[in-house]
C-alpha cells in the first residue's frame, strides 16, 4: 500500500516538475550560433582549414605514424575566443631512423625543386610559372613529387639552353651549392634535437617547434599553434619559403 | 534646426524593419517632433501600406534624385499626424537608381528642418544597404531572437563598425516571445544581448496587434493598449534621449501553467 503511495507522488512531481528539465532547445540554438558567429568574425572558410589539416598531417606524419582517417581540425569556442582544436591518434612513434629517412626524402625533394625552380626563374615566363610552382607546393607533397617529375622532363630540354648563357650559368651553380650547403647543415640540427625529443617526451613540442623554426629559418611566415590538451602540435604555413630561402 | 538621421536595418528580411520604422516615427512624431521617413526599399516598397498612404503617392525618392519635383513636393503628409512625412520608394525602379550620395545630401537637406529622419533600410547587403546607410550617424538593428537573424545582425553589425560616419548602434529585438523564453524554447533577451553584445534598445514582444494594424494602414503605437505599441513608444522615449525602463512583457499565464507554478511554489515550502 505504501509503494502504491509513493509511486503516485513521484508520478505526481514528476508531472510538475518536468517543464523544469526539459532539454531546453534554446541552449542549442546559442551554443550553434556562437559558434558559427565566431567562425564568421574569424572569416576561416572550409578550404583553409581543409589545407591547414592537410599540412599538418604532413608535418605529423613525419615523427608520428598516426591515424589519418580520425584526425580532427575543429573549432570550439573558448570563453571569448575561438580555439582550434586538433584531435591526432597516435599510433606510435617513428623510430629515429625512420625520422631520419623521411626528412632526408624531403630535404632532397625540396632541393629538387628548388634547383628546378631557380632554374625555371631565369626563364622568360618564369614570373606566371614561379607562382604556380608555389601554389602547387602547398597541395601537398603528393602533387610536389609529381609536379617535379614532369617538370624535369619537360624541361630537361630548355635546361640546357638556359645554361650555355654564361651569366645564368653562374648564378644557378651558386644557388645549387648553397641550397645543398644549407641542407646538410639542416639535417645535422635536427636530427640532434630529435634524439633530445626521444628522451624527454614531455618536451616534444618545444623540440618540434625548434626543429620547424630552423626549418624556415629566417622567414617571418605566420604560424599557427594548435592545442589540445595532451596532445600539441605546431604547424608552419611554408608558403613558396623553400625557394625564398636560397636567395 | 539639425534633426538626427537614424538607419533601421536587419541584414535579414522579415524581422520588422519596415514595422519598426512605422511605428517609431508615429510615436515620435505623437510626442511633437517632426520626423520624415524614407523608404529606401526600391522596387520593394511597402512603408507606405503600413502607414496606410498608398494612394497618396504622386512622387518617389527617385524623382527627387532625377530632379523631375521638389523634395518638398515627394513628401507625403500622414494622414493623422501632420509632424509625419514619407518620402516614398519608387516601387519600379531597383536598387541602383539611387546612389548613397544622393541619398545623404537627401538627408542633408531634410535634417535642416525636421528633428528626426528614419531611414528604412532593405533587406541584404548590397547596394541597398550602402545607400541607407550613407546619410546616417546612427543606426538601429532589428532582430528577432532566432539564429538566422542574430547571425545576420551580427554581420550588419560588423558592417556598422566599419564606417566611420555612424556614430551609435543600438538593438532592437522584435517579436519576443515570453513564453517561450519561459519554456527555454527560445533564446532570451540576454542571450542575444551576450551573443552580439550591443547594447539594446527596445525589446518588442510578439504581437497578433501588428497584422490587424497592417491590415489596417495604421501603426500600432496608435493603439494605447497594445503591449507592442506601448514597447514602441518606449523606443521612441530613448532615441530622444529619456531613460525608460524595459516593459514587462510576460504574458497572462494560461491556467495549466497557473497551477503548475502553485504547486511547484507549494512543494518548494514544503521541501526547506
Amino acid at each position: 500500500m505504501k509503494e502504491i503511495f509513493t509511486d503516485l507522488y513521484n508520478k505526481v512531481l514528476e508531472f510538475f516538475t518536468k517543464t523544469e528539465e526539459k532539454e531546453s532547445s534554446k541552449n542549442v540554438a546559442r551554443n550553434r550560433l556562437k559558434l558559427v558567429l565566431m567562425q564568421d568574425r574569424t572569416n576561416l572558410n572550409p578550404q583553409l582549414l581543409e589545407r591547414l589539416r592537410g599540412e599538418m598531417i604532413e608535418l605529423l606524419s613525419k615523427y608520428v605514424i598516426i591515424d589519418k582517417e580520425l584526425l580532427e581540425l575543429n573549432f570550439t569556442p573558448e570563453d571569448e575566443q575561438l580555439a582550434l582544436m586538433l584531435s591526432i591518434p597516435v599510433i606510435r612513434a617513428k623510430n629515429e631512423e625512420e625520422i631520419e629517412e623521411t626528412i632526408k626524402a624531403e630535404d632532397e625533394q625540396k632541393a629538387k625543386i628548388a634547383k628546378l625552380l631557380e632554374e625555371s626563374q631565369n626563364e622568360d615566363e618564369s614570373a606566371s610559372e614561379e607562382e604556380n610552382d608555389k601554389d602547387n607546393e602547398v597541395a601537398g607533397t603528393d602533387e610536389k613529387v609529381e609536379d617535379s617529375d614532369v617538370k624535369n622532363i619537360e624541361e630537361s630540354e630548355e635546361l640546357e639552353k638556359v645554361e650555355e648563357s654564361e651569366n645564368d650559368c653562374l648564378e644557378e651553380t651558386d644557388n645549387v651549392e648553397s641550397s645543398d650547403g644549407s641542407v646538410s647543415e639542416r639535417k645535422f640540427h635536427s636530427g640532434g634535437q630529435l634524439k633530445k625529443s626521444k628522451k624527454h617526451k614531455s618536451k616534444n613540442k618545444e623540440t618540434r617547434k625548434e626543429e620547424n623554426n630552423s626549418d624556415v629559418q629566417d622567414d617571418n611566415k605566420p604560424s599557427y599553434i594548435v592545442d589540445n590538451g595532451n596532445v600539441s602540435s605546431y604547424i608552419v604555413t611554408n608558403e613558396g619559403n623553400m625557394s625564398e630561402e636560397r636567395k | 534646426m539639425t534633426g538626427k538621421v537614424l538607419v533601421i536595418t536587419s541584414g535579414k528580411g522579415g524581422v520588422g524593419k519596415t514595422t519598426t520604422t512605422a511605428n517609431i516615427g508615429t510615436a515620435l512624431a505623437k510626442a511633437g517632433n517632426k520626423v520624415v521617413l524614407i523608404d529606401t526599399d526600391l522596387g520593394l516598397r511597402n512603408l507606405d501600406l503600413l502607414l496606410g498612404l498608398e494612394n497618396r503617392i504622386v512622387y518617389t525618392i527617385v524623382d527627387v534624385v532625377e530632379e523631375r519635383c521638389k523634395l518638398k513636393q515627394a513628401l507625403v503628409k500622414d494622414k493623422k499626424n501632420p509632424n509625419l512625412c514619407l518620402l516614398a520608394a519608387a516601387q519600379t525602379r531597383d536598387k541602383t537608381a539611387i546612389t548613397g550620395e544622393q541619398l545623404k545630401s537627401i538627408c542633408e537637406e531634410l535634417k535642416e528642418d525636421n528633428d528626426f529622419i528614419l531611414v528604412d533600410c532593405p533587406a541584404g547587403l548590397e547596394q541597398g544597404f550602402e545607400n541607407a546607410t550613407a546619410g546616417a550617424s546612427e543606426a538601429i538593428v532589428v532582430a528577432t531572437p532566432e539564429m538566422s537573424a542574430v547571425r545576420d545582425a551580427d554581420r550588419i553589425i560588423g558592417l556598422l563598425e566599419s564606417k566611420e560616419h555612424i556614430k551609435k548602434y543600438n538593438l532592437l529585438l522584435n517579436r519576443v516571445r515570453p513564453n517561450l523564453i519561459k519554456t527555454n524554447d527560445m533564446m532570451s533577451v540576454e542571450d542575444v544581448v551576450e551573443i552580439l553584445s550591443c547594447d539594446l534598445i527596445g525589446i518588442i514582444p510578439e504581437d497578433t496587434g501588428i497584422i490587424t494594424s497592417t491590415n489596417k494602414g495604421e501603426p500600432i503605437v496608435n493603439d494605447e493598449k497594445s503591449l507592442a505599441g506601448q514597447a514602441y513608444q518606449n523606443v521612441a522615449k530613448r532615441i530622444m534621449g529619456q531613460e525608460v525602463e524595459f516593459l514587462n512583457i510576460d504574458e497572462p499565464k494560461d491556467i495549466v501553467s497557473k497551477i503548475k507554478a502553485f504547486v511547484l511554489k507549494l512543494l518548494k515550502k514544503e521541501s526547506k
